[in-house]
Parts: C-alpha cells; structure tokens; sequence
C-alpha cells in the first residue's frame, strides 16, 4: 500500500473550506436558523472529505478494509451516502411536519367553526 | 349531543359556482340532514358562499380531499353523529341517491354503505382512461383485501359511527377514497355497495388526467401496498 501524501495546496484549500464553511454553519446555528442536530449533520460534509486530506494514512487503511482500490471512490461513496441520510433525515421531518400542519390545521378549522353559531 | 342523524360532509376547494345548488339540492331531498361544508383553504368566494348557504368549517389551508373529509368525520364524532356522508362539492354526487345508501346504512347492512356507478353502469362512466385506472386499483384492492370493490375512488359512502370513530383518528390524506378501503378492512369494519347514478362534475377539472393518471395509478398502488405492509409491521 502506498500512501500519496496531498500537496500543500490541496490541504490549504480544503482546511480553508472547512473553516469557512464550519464558521457559517456556527453562525446560522447561533442565529437559531438551523438546530444543534443539523449543525452536526451539515458539517460532515466539510469534516468527512477534510479527515481524508488531513489524515491520508487512516484514508488508504480505510479504502483497504474496504476493498477499494483508491481512497477517492470511499470518500465519493461516504459522501453519497451522507448526503442520502441528509435527504432521509429531510423527508422524515417534512412528513411529521406535515401530519402536524393537517392536525392543527383541522383544529383551528372545528375551534372558529364551533365558535360561531351553528345554525 | 346525540343525534341520530345523518351529516352530509362536502369538502370544498374553489366550488363556489357549484355549492349552490347542490345545498339547495341536498335541502329539497334530504330536509332532515345536517350539512357541514369544509371549505379547504379556496382562492375564490367557496367561503363567503358557504356561510350564507349553512355551516362551515375554514380550514386555515389546503389539505388535500383527505385531511378535509376527516375533518368532518372529526366534527360527526364531537357533535356525536350517527351517521355521516361525503358528498363532493364538485356536484358529481347527486343528493337523491344519498336515501338508498342510508336506507342501507340504517338497515345495519355494513359499517360504510358506498355507492358504486359501475354496478348498473347506468348515468356518468367517467372516460376511458380512468375507468382503466379504477379497475387496475380495483384488482389491486381486490388481490390485498379479497373484497371486490367495483368502484374504489368513489367517495359517495355513507357511514356508521363505528366507521367515523376510525376515520376521524386514522384517514388516509393522500388517494384516501382506496386507501381507506383497506384500513376500514383493518380495523374489522365491513363495506357494502349499492348501484347509484353519479353526474359529470359541474365545474373544475378532475385531477385524474393524462400524465397524471398513469402517476396517480403508479402511487395508489404504492399506498395501498404500503397500508398493508403497515399492519403486518
């Protein structure tokens, strides 16, 4: 197994888009536009592709366990499949909402009903 | 509140030009029924011409057919309803035909009586394309639940109040009039039908049309697998 260390370049790319990137998120989850979990769930996106860049030893170790042949195919596969439990996690919360909006919906429709005169 | 007496659900979506007379209809063939319009969220006068014609429920946004109709079977078990139907406000439901259903009903003949147009195949058949589209649901229905139900996206039904206590916790929002059917299966209720005439609707436009007929087919399909799946699980 031969480990290909990343250019300088490369990492001073990815490190900055992880700073800016994890600064933004921090600041939306401060301003309380997105919560603790989806701070945590965005911010793989940047940690995941920058753990590879950072560390290429563990990401040839891991694309070896894997049986892959190049490290790039796992972190396209790893983030494939972050973005998919970002959309499942999407979807589950857009139907809770939505079974939600329908019951309130119903209620404060039956509430001002029953407040005026039925007949 | 006990009333031993029938509600006559219709949701309403733009039906403005259509409610009145299917209210004044529905005064001249059944003065003893009660009748709730829901109006779903409507961009046009639905509202403001409910509320002359009788009692109304707003609802604050558009819920689709299903969330309306369980709004009423929501409202039929709170002011404690023996019996409740929907009729839609498009006027494809003739009020006339409610009797046979109810006299049905009232017989204790099954927990949800509807009202099937293909039994007789007598008044609106509907085109080509959706009768095809019913009779793939039909054989669908037919292979989940074993009952052959000649016309399950009609929701010309008049039910029990066993039928509208489940109803009113558990309807289904999306393609409720089959989906339905196999829930009322699940929950031990029983369905009859009974031969009625149906009209052409008096305005508006049917969503079940090119393209999006073969989706709607496609997705029924899915739901009704799906609802299914949900009760093994």
């Amino acid at each position: 197994m031969t480990v290909v260390y990343p250019q300088s370049q490369t990492i001073a790319v990815v490190v900055a888009f992880l700073v800016v990137y994890l600064a933004y998120l921090l600041r939306r989850a401060v301003q309380h536009r997105i919560d603790l979990y989806d701070f945590f769930l965005l911010s793989t996106v940047a940690i995941f592709p920058a753990g590879f860049v950072l560390f290429p030893e563990l990401a040839f170790q891991g694309s070896h366990v894997m049986g892959v042949e190049f490290p790039f195919i796992l972190l396209l596969s790893g983030l494939i499949l972050i973005l998919f439990f970002v959309c499942l996690s999407l979807i589950l919360r857009l139907n809770r909402m939505k079974r939600d909006l329908t019951k309130i919906a119903q209620e404060v429709g039956l509430r001002t009903s029953s407040q005026r005169p039925l007949d | 509140m006990n009333r031993d007496q029938l509600l006559v659900i219709i949701p309403a979506f733009n039906e403005a030009k259509s409610l009145p007379q299917l209210i004044s209809e529905l005064k001249r063939e059944l003065p003893e029924a009660d009748e709730l319009i829901v109006d779903d969220g409507s961009t046009d006068e639905t509202y403001e011409v409910a509320r002359r014609l009788g009692r109304v429920i707003k609802l604050p946004c558009n819920l689709g057919i299903g969330g309306a109709v369980q709004t009423g079977f929501k409202y039929a078990k709170h002011h404690g309803y023996r019996w409740c139907i929907q009729v839609d406000g498009d006027g494809q439901h003739p009020p006339g035909e409610i009797l046979k259903l109810w006299k049905a009903a009232r017989a204790g003949e099954a927990n949800i009586v509807a009202g099937s147009r293909f039994i007789n195949k007598s008044g609106f058949q509907s085109t080509w394309l959706r009768r095809a589209g019913i009779q793939w649901i039909r054989g669908i229905i037919k292979f989940i639940t074993h009952w052959d139900i000649t016309d399950p996206t009609s929701g010309f039904r008049v039910m029990d109040e066993k039928a509208i206590a489940v109803f009113a916790a558990d309807y289904p929002l999306d393609y409720p009039e089959p989906v339905s059917i196999v829930i009322a299966q699940k929950r031990g209720l029983t369905v009859k039908e009974i031969p009625v005439t149906m009209r052409a609707r008096e305005a508006g436009t049917s969503t079940f049309a090119g393209a999006k007929a073969l989706s709607y087919m496609f997705r029924v399909s899915c739901y009704l697998f799906l609802m299914r799946m949900r009760g093994r699980a």
